[in-house]
């Protein structure tokens, strides 16, 4: 590896294209990923925002927004079940929210308990706000959806399904991906979904003991006329069903496939010229019977060379981006899974631009020398 | 002296069809153990074909070359290889130096691939030649860093670092003055000479046959003359047909 290094930081101008390329990859696959998995990330806020274990749906609800009514009185089988400790409703669907100003948005009424052992999603109400939600009609939003929805101060009114509601405080980090999400209790929501009170849309439980959790999921599931989610499980489904859907998980593949092509093929030059730059000195090595095996060693520790510090300048520009999308309001994560599989992959990209590389080798011939 | 390196009826042409020219027409020759022996001839006279079959590197057309008691021509890449690695060691024209490594770098790189020796003992080894060689205190210097001869001894060093039994040498003088031409060849002599190697330098300089022990002209693919060096003056050995021994 010692020659590698010392060959690469003797000639860091033929290195360096290959270095970046590497960088421009890891920058492009960990910022794209990290974005996308940030905006779907956002659908699975109720969940975030929930202390519920598991989340029961209508069969094969594909994702945390897309619940179907079914029967409230089923949360009887939950309290009867000797793990769980709670259980409670969740009452969510789609209207269309109509501004003072007459403009309508689409919107997700989210409907929650509001006592202090609620298993909805209100983490992010303080308790005054919870009691203001007791009201009929009032209803609270993300501080940055107000703008959208003209609803900018408390006591503004807009109109849900012929209903005025009532806007009577803000919160934070409760926006949706498909709209502004508006949380109310759970009599106004069904009023505003025209869902019975025997209905709601989803039935939440908390375990005694976390520990037990699986068990319980499969104990449940014996029923078909439910599914049963873990909370963490249903949360990951409810993101990839959305990457799916959007076609968004295409459009990333493609970008990442983009960024390992380009970082590919430079990378891969790169190491090509060095080598055909280095032919005669590796010749008078195979004249001196040293294997083309060993060469192919000397070219590969180059690429990971290369791949490595491509990655270590990589670091500091993707944390930079992230800081800035941020601080831009977009929302983009870079969970640990990301950072060591950008690293993986794109140190891969790096190994294989090396084996594309060693076809220079083939021009390593030591009677050419005798020329 | 035992013969320790035998080409027979050697034949090497390029080329395909009518653009097909012969560089060696039927050669036979026989080198002895820690005999320095000089091959010359006008270019394109098939000199560094020779040397190349010899040692080796390239296959003949036909022919037989026996080297250290093996069939060297029968051999597979990974067979000719494993030999050259076990007893050759070559300097060519060129220093062909790795411009990121120091002169002792270059010298352990042959023992460290080739050998697969320890960093230690390739260190060793390498300083030791390079001392005999006059490089020990610029070990630590980089081509750029170096003189045209320093550069060649440096070339020298990396050959005889494993102490090769067969030293070849391609125009070792050649981008050199005589004084730093005449010391490689005197290092190239040392070598034989300590370790009872045998030496074909390849070179078109009138001056290298006074340092040798035997000169062979080669002209058209053929070898035309040999002679035995006494006092630094050829003397004949025998006229040359179509073979030498």
């Amino acid at each position: 590896m010692m020659y590698a290094i010392l060959t690469i930081l003797n000639d860091k101008k033929r290195y360096i294209a290959g270095m970046l390329a590497v960088t421009f990859s890891a920058v492009l696959i960990a910022m794209q990923v990290g974005l996308l998995m940030g905006l779907i990330g956002v659908v699975s806020v109720p969940i975030v925002h929930s202390k519920a274990d598991i989340w029961i749906s209508f069969p094969d609800t594909p994702a945390c927004d897309l619940g179907r009514p079914m029967p409230n009185y089923w949360l009887d089988r939950l309290w009867s079940h000797p793990d769980i400790a709670a259980a409670d409703e969740f009452v969510q669907g789609f209207r269309y929210w109509q501004t003072e100003k007459g403009k309508n948005e689409l919107c997700v009424v989210l409907g929650v308990s509001l006592d202090d052992e609620s298993l909805g999603p209100i983490a992010r109400l303080t308790p005054e706000q919870r009691s203001r939600l007791t009201e009929p009609n009032a209803v609270i939003l993300d501080a940055k959806d107000a703008g959208r929805l003209d609803a900018t101060q408390i006591g503004v009114e807009g109109e849900i399904t012929g209903q005025r509601v009532r806007v009577v405080g803000f919160t934070d980090q409760m926006r949706g991906i498909t709209g502004p999400f508006i949380v109310t209790s759970i009599p106004t929501a069904r009023r505003l979904l025209l869902m019975r009170d025997d209905q709601a849309t989803f039935l939440l439980a908390k375990c005694k003991d976390p520990a037990r959790i699986p068990a319980v999921v499969a104990d449940l599931s014996s029923w078909d006329k439910w599914t049963v989610h873990s909370a963490k499980e249903f949360s990951s489904q409810s993101e990839w069903h959305w990457i799916g859907k959007t076609k968004a998980g295409i459009a990333l593949g493609f970008a990442a496939v983009l960024g390992l092509a380009i970082g590919c093929s430079i990378t891969s030059q790169t190491l090509y010229a060095a080598i055909g730059a280095s032919i005669r000195e590796l010749a008078v090595l195979r004249a001196l019977g040293i294997s083309r095996g060993r060469m192919v060693i000397f070219v590969l520790q180059q690429s990971m060379v290369v791949g490595i510090v491509g990655l270590l300048l990589a670091i500091p520009i993707t944390y930079g981006l992230l800081t800035l999308v941020r601080s831009l309001g977009t929302q983009a994560v870079m969970p640990i899974w990301l950072i060591t599989g950008t690293g993986s992959l794109t140190l891969a990209m790096a190994i294989i631009a090396g084996l594309f590389s060693l076809r220079s080798l083939k021009g390593v011939e030591p009677a050419e020398l005798l020329r | 002296m035992s013969v320790i390196l035998r080409g027979e009826h050697l034949v090497r042409g390029f080329g395909e069809g009518e653009l097909r020219t012969l560089a060696l027409r039927d050669v036979s020759i026989e080198l002895e153990a820690g005999q320095v022996t000089v091959l010359m001839g006008p270019s394109g006279s098939g000199k560094s074909t020779l040397l190349a079959i010899l040692a080796g590197l390239l296959r003949p057309d036909s022919g037989e070359v026996e080297s250290m008691g093996q069939s060297i021509v029968g051999m597979n890449d990974a067979e000719r290889e494993n030999f050259r690695r076990k007893y050759c060691g070559f300097v060519f024209q060129g220093y062909n130096l790795f411009p990121a490594l120091t002169a002792q770098q270059q010298v352990e790189i042959v023992l460290r691939w080739g050998e697969g020796a320890s960093a230690k003992e390739a260190t060793a080894k390498a300083i030791e030649t390079l001392t005999v060689l006059g490089l020990g205190e610029k070990r630590h210097l980089r081509p750029w860093q170096l003189s045209g001869g320093e550069k060649q001894r440096v070339a020298v060093a990396r050959a005889l670092v494993k102490r090769p039994a067969l030293l070849f040498a391609d125009e070792p003088t050649a981008a050199l003055d005589w004084e730093h031409g005449e010391q490689v060849v005197q290092l190239l002599k040392r070598g034989a000479a300590d370790d009872k190697a045998t030496v074909l330098i390849v070179s078109h300089d009138p001056r290298v046959t006074g340092l040798a022990d035997r000169v062979l002209f080669l002209a058209d693919g053929k070898i035309s003359t040999d002679h035995h060096v006494v006092d630094g003056a050829l003397e004949h050995r025998e006229p040359a047909k179509e073979a030498v021994r």
